[in-house]
C-alpha cells in the first residue's frame, strides 16, 4: 500500500504543481538557459493574471462568475498611468478604489437584483471597456520607472516579482482562513443551508465581488506598472484566462472548494505555456488552441486521477 | 415564558394558520400535531423567522418580539431544526459546527486547533459518536441530524423548534434525543416539537397542541389526551384503528433474486422476491438497505453478484437499463433525487414514461398526457390544484405522492422504495399504504425500506434486518413484529435464531 501511497499523495494534491514543472523543464531544455530575467518575466507576467485570477477565484467559491475583471483592470491602469506622474498618492488610490467599487457595484447587482451573476458581469464587462476608452483612448500616460523598480523589480532582479506572487496568493489564503473564508465555501457548498445556518449570504457575496474588483485593479496596476503606461484594453485577454487559470489550477467551477496558492499555480501554467511556444517557435496565431487544450488536459486530469485512484484502492 | 397571540398567515385563498394563539411555560416541551397542512410546519416557521406572520404577536419573556429571519430569531434566542438538513455537506463537522462563530486567532484567521478541541468536547458532550473532521455528507442522515440538533441546542437557545427533527433517527438515536430533551426541560428552555410519531410525542412532551386546517383545536396534558382523541380531533373524525391496508398475499413467480451483491456498503446481500409480494427492508438507518435498492436500480455500483429480473439478468445495471427491465425506484431525498422542484406536478408524473406516451410526429399529445396526469393525481389523492401547479408548491407527503405516481405510471414490475413516508402524516400515510397494496395485489413485487417498524409490520408480507451490509434476520408471516424487528436490527438476529444458534 505505502509503495502506491507515496507517489498518489504526490500526484493528488500538486497535480498542477507537477504540469507546471513539466513545463518549466520542457522550457529549460528548449531555451538551454534560465536567467534571473526570465525568472522576472515570468513571475511578472504570471503575477499579473494570478491578481485577477485570484479576484475570480473568490467569486467562484460562492458559485458566482465574474467576466467584467478583466476590463475592471484595464480602467484601474488607465487611471493609474494618467494620474500617477502628476500625483503619486492619488495615482495610487484612485485604481484601488475604483476597484473597490467596480466590485461592489457588481455584487450589489448580483445579489440585490437577483440576476444571474454572468448577465449582470457580461453588462458591467461591456460598460468598463467602454469606460476604459473613454479615459484613454489610445495607449499611453506614463508610470515612472521608479515603480517598477518599486513593484516588481528591476529587469535582471526576479526576487521582488517571485515574492509578490507568494505574498498575494498568502493573503487571499488569509482571508481564506477568516470565518468569511469558511462562510464563502459554506456558500459555494450549500447556499441555501448556509442561509439557514445564520450566515451572512448576502453580505459574504457582496464582499466577494467587491474583494474580486479589488485584486483585478491591483493586476491592472501590476500591468500599467510593468508597461510603464496604460492600455485601454489590456485587461480583455484576462476576461476568461481568468477563470481558466482557476481551473487549471483544480478549483472546481461548483464552487466551495480549492486553494489560493493552487490558482497562483494555475496562472503560472498558463503564462509558461505562452512563453514556452514562443520559444518552440509556435505561431501565435496557435497559442489560443493549445491553451485550450491545455484546460481540458488539466480539468480532465482530475477525472483521471479520480479514476486512477479508484483503480489503485480497488 | 413563549406566548403566540392571534397569528394568522394565509398563502393566496388558502388560510394556513388562522387565529393561533398558544403559550409554553419554561421547562416545557409542547409537541404540535395535526395533518398535513394542518398549519403545524407554518406555525414553526412563523416563530423561527423562515417566514413572517401576516398577523398576531410573539412575546418571549415578556418582550414582543418579530423574527425577520433565522439569523434574526437565532439573536433573539430562538433556534430551530428542520426536517431538511440545513448542514453544509461539503464542509466537516467542527466546520460546521461553527460556521457562524469560530474561535479566531488575534489575526482572524480561524484557529483551528481550538475549534477542534472544542467540537471534540461538544461531540462528547452529546454523545456524538462522530470524528469531528469527518466531511458531513458522508455521515448517514441520523447522525447528520443529530449534529443539526446539537448544533441548534449549542446555541443556548430560549426556545428550541424541531420540525420533524427526529424523522430520520433510528431507535437508539431517539433514546439519545429523549435524553437530550430532558437535560433541556430541566434547564428551563422551552421546546416546540412536530412529528408524526404519535409515541415521539408522547414520550417527549409534557403539553401537546392539536392543530385542524390552521386552527387550534385543542391544548391539553399529554397524559390527558389519548391517541384515539389525538386522532379524533387532528381528522375531525371518530378514530379508525385499522390503519393499515389488508395483508392479501398472492405471490406469483420469482420477479427479482439476487446473489451475493458486494460493494464497500454491502457485505454479500442475496434477496428473492415474488410478483405480488411487499418485502420489507428493516434495521438501524444505514445498514446498507438504502444502498442495496440503489444497487438493484444502478445507482450504486457493486463489486460482485449477480442480478436476475424473471429469467433475465440484469448485468452492471444503471437507471435506464433498470428502468427496461421493468424496475421502479422511489427515492428518499425526494427533492434532490427523484422531483424536478421547478417544474409542474403534471411533468413531474410524467417524466419516466416520455417514451411510452402517443406522439404525433415526435410531440406528445397534450390531451393524452393531461389524461393521464389526471387519472394519476386522483388515485394518489394528491392535494393540487391541478397538473400545472409547481411541485415546490406542494406540502412534502402531496410531493411524496407525485413521486410515487410518476414510477407507477411507468408500469413497473418490481418497485424499490427508500423510506418513502419519511416525514409525511398519518392520514397521507395510510393513503400511500394503500397505494403500495393495491400495486402489490396487481402483481408487482414490491421491496421497501422503512425506518418505522410499525409500517413494516403492517404492510410487509416479509421484512429482512439488515445490519451492517448483511441480512441479519428474515421474518415472515406471523414473525414479522416489531420487538423481532428491533431486536434483530440491535442484536443482529432475532432471539428464536439464538436458540437454534
Amino acid at each position: 500500500m505505502s509503495a502506491i501511497a507515496v507517489p498518489r499523495r504526490l500526484i493528488g494534491d500538486r497535480w498542477s504543481a507537477i504540469v507546471f514543472a513539466v513545463l518549466l523543464t520542457l522550457l529549460i531544455l528548449l531555451k538551454g538557459r534560465f536567467t534571473a530575467f526570465d525568472l522576472r518575466s515570468l513571475c511578472v507576467a504570471a503575477l499579473q493574471l494570478a491578481l485577477i485570477a485570484l479576484g475570480q477565484y473568490l467569486i467562484i467559491l460562492t458559485r458566482g462568475i465574474d467576466l467584467s475583471l478583466g476590463p475592471i483592470a484595464s480602467v484601474s491602469g488607465a487611471v493609474m498611468a494618467i494620474v500617477i506622474a502628476g500625483n503619486p498618492a492619488l495615482g495610487l488610490m484612485l485604481p484601488v478604489a475604483f476597484g473597490l467599487c467596480a466590485g461592489l457595484l457588481n455584487g450589489v447587482l448580483v445579489v440585490g437584483i437577483g440576476l444571474p451573476p454572468i448577465i449582470v458581469t457580461l453588462a458591467t464587462m461591456s460598460i468598463w471597456q467602454g469606460a476604459a476608452l473613454m479615459v484613454l483612448p489610445d495607449p499611453g500616460g506614463s508610470v515612472p520607472s521608479f515603480y517598477q523598480a518599486f513593484f516588481i523589480g528591476g529587469f535582471s532582479s526576479p526576487y521582488i516579482g517571485l515574492v509578490s506572487l507568494l505574498a498575494w496568493g498568502g493573503i487571499v489564503s488569509w482571508v481564506l482562513s477568516t470565518r468569511f473564508g469558511l462562510n464563502l465555501r459554506a456558500i459555494g457548498g450549500d447556499e441555501l443551508a448556509a442561509e439557514m445556518s445564520g450566515v451572512r449570504v448576502r453580505g459574504v457575496k457582496i464582499t466577494a465581488y467587491t474583494l474580486g474588483g479589488l485584486l483585478a485593479a491591483i493586476g491592472g496596476m501590476y500591468m500599467a506598472i510593468s508597461m510603464s503606461s496604460g492600455s485601454p484594453t489590456v485587461g480583455d485577454g484576462y476576461i476568461l484566462t481568468s477563470i481558466a487559470a482557476v481551473v487549471v489550477g483544480g478549483v472546481p467551477l461548483v464552487g466551495g472548494r480549492g486553494s489560493p496558492l493552487a490558482v497562483v499555480m494555475g496562472a503560472l501554467i498558463l503564462t509558461i505555456t505562452a512563453s514556452l511556444l514562443f520559444f518552440a517557435e509556435v505561431s501565435s496565431f496557435y497559442q489560443s488552441l493549445i491553451d485550450g487544450c491545455i484546460l481540458l488536459l488539466v480539468a480532465g486530469s482530475a477525472g483521471a486521477r479520480d479514476f486512477i485512484r479508484g483503480l489503485v484502492r480497488k | 415564558m413563549l406566548r403566540l397571540s392571534d397569528i394568522h398567515k394565509s398563502y393566496g385563498a388558502t388560510h394556513a394558520v388562522r387565529s393561533v394563539s398558544l403559550e409554553a411555560a419554561p421547562g416545557t416541551v409542547l409537541g404540535l400535531v395535526g395533518e398535513n397542512g394542518a398549519g403545524k410546519s407554518t406555525l414553526i416557521k412563523i416563530v423561527s423567522g423562515a417566514i413572517v406572520a401576516d398577523g398576531g404577536g410573539i412575546e418571549l419573556d415578556g418582550q414582543a418580539v418579530v423574527p425577520r429571519s433565522t439569523r434574526h430569531a437565532l439573536a433573539l434566542g430562538i433556534a430551530s431544526v428542520f426536517q431538511e438538513l440545513t448542514l453544509v455537506r461539503e464542509l466537516s463537522v467542527e466546520q460546521n459546527l461553527f460556521l457562524t462563530d469560530p474561535p479566531v486567532r488575534p489575526w482572524l484567521s480561524i484557529d483551528r486547533r481550538r475549534r477542534r478541541s472544542v467540537a471534540t468536547e461538544i461531540l462528547a458532550r452529546h454523545d456524538l459518536d462522530i470524528a469531528p473532521d469527518a466531511r458531513v455528507g458522508d455521515l448517514p442522515l441520523g447522525r447528520q441530524q443529530m449534529l443539526e440538533i446539537i448544533r441548534a441546542v449549542e446555541r443556548k437557545p430560549r426556545v428550541l423548534l424541531l420540525d420533524e427533527a427526529s424523522s430520520a433517527l433510528a431507535a437508539t438515536e431517539v433514546d439519545w434525543l429523549a435524553a437530550l430533551l430532558t437535560k433541556l426541560r430541566q434547564q428551563g428552555s422551552i421546546i416546540l416539537f412536530i412529528s408524526h410519531r404519535w409515541d415521539e410525542i408522547v414520550r417527549f412532551c409534557n403539553r401537546v397542541a392539536v392543530l385542524r386546517n390552521g386552527e387550534l383545536m385543542a391544548m391539553a396534558e399529554t397524559d390527558k389526551l389519548s391517541e384515539a382523541e389525538a386522532v379524533r380531533l387532528m381528522t375531525g373524525q371518530s378514530g379508525t384503528d385499522e390503519a393499515f391496508p389488508n395483508k392479501v398475499a398472492v405471490h406469483g413467480d420469482v420477479a427479482l433474486s439476487a446473489r451475493e451483491l458486494r460493494s464497500d456498503q454491502l457485505a454479500g446481500v442475496s434477496v428473492d422476491l415474488r410478483r405480488g409480494e411487499i418485502l420489507g427492508l428493516g434495521g438501524l438507518v444505514g445498514q446498507g438497505q438504502g444502498h442495496l435498492l440503489e444497487a438493484f436500480f444502478g445507482a450504486h455500483g457493486l463489486s460482485s453478484g449477480a442480478i436476475l429480473v424473471g429469467e433475465l439478468p440484469l448485468d452492471r445495471p444503471t437507471p435506464r437499463r433498470a428502468i427496461r427491465a421493468g424496475l421502479a425506484y422511489v427515492p428518499q431525498e425526494r427533492k434532490t433525487e427523484g422531483l424536478l422542484l421547478l417544474k409542474s406536478v403534471g411533468q413531474n408524473i410524467t417524466l419516466a414514461i416520455l417514451d411510452r406516451l402517443r406522439t404525433l410526429l415526435g410531440v406528445i399529445e397534450p390531451r393524452d398526457e393531461a389524461d393521464l396526469i389526471r387519472k394519476a393525481i386522483a388515485r394518489a389523492k394528491v392535494r393540487t390544484r391541478g397538473g400545472g401547479e409547481l411541485v415546490s408548491n406542494l406540502s412534502g407527503g402531496n410531493q411524496q405522492k407525485v413521486l410515487l405516481e410518476k414510477w407507477l405510471l411507468a408500469k413497473p414490475s418490481i418497485l424499490l422504495l427508500n423510506d418513502v413516508t419519511r416525514g409525511v402524516d398519518v392520514g397521507t400515510k395510510r393513503q400511500i399504504y394503500e397505494v403500495i397494496a393495491s400495486i402489490a395485489r396487481e402483481g408487482v413485487g414490491v421491496i421497501w425500506y422503512s425506518t418505522d417498524a410499525r409500517e413494516l409490520v403492517g404492510v410487509a408480507h416479509r421484512v429482512l434486518v439488515m445490519l451492517g451490509g448483511r441480512v441479519s434476520a428474515e421474518l415472515t408471516g406471523a414473525e414479522v413484529t416489531e420487538d423481532r424487528i428491533v431486536h434483530a436490527a440491535v442484536m443482529g438476529s432475532t432471539p428464536q435464531a439464538e436458540v437454534h444458534a
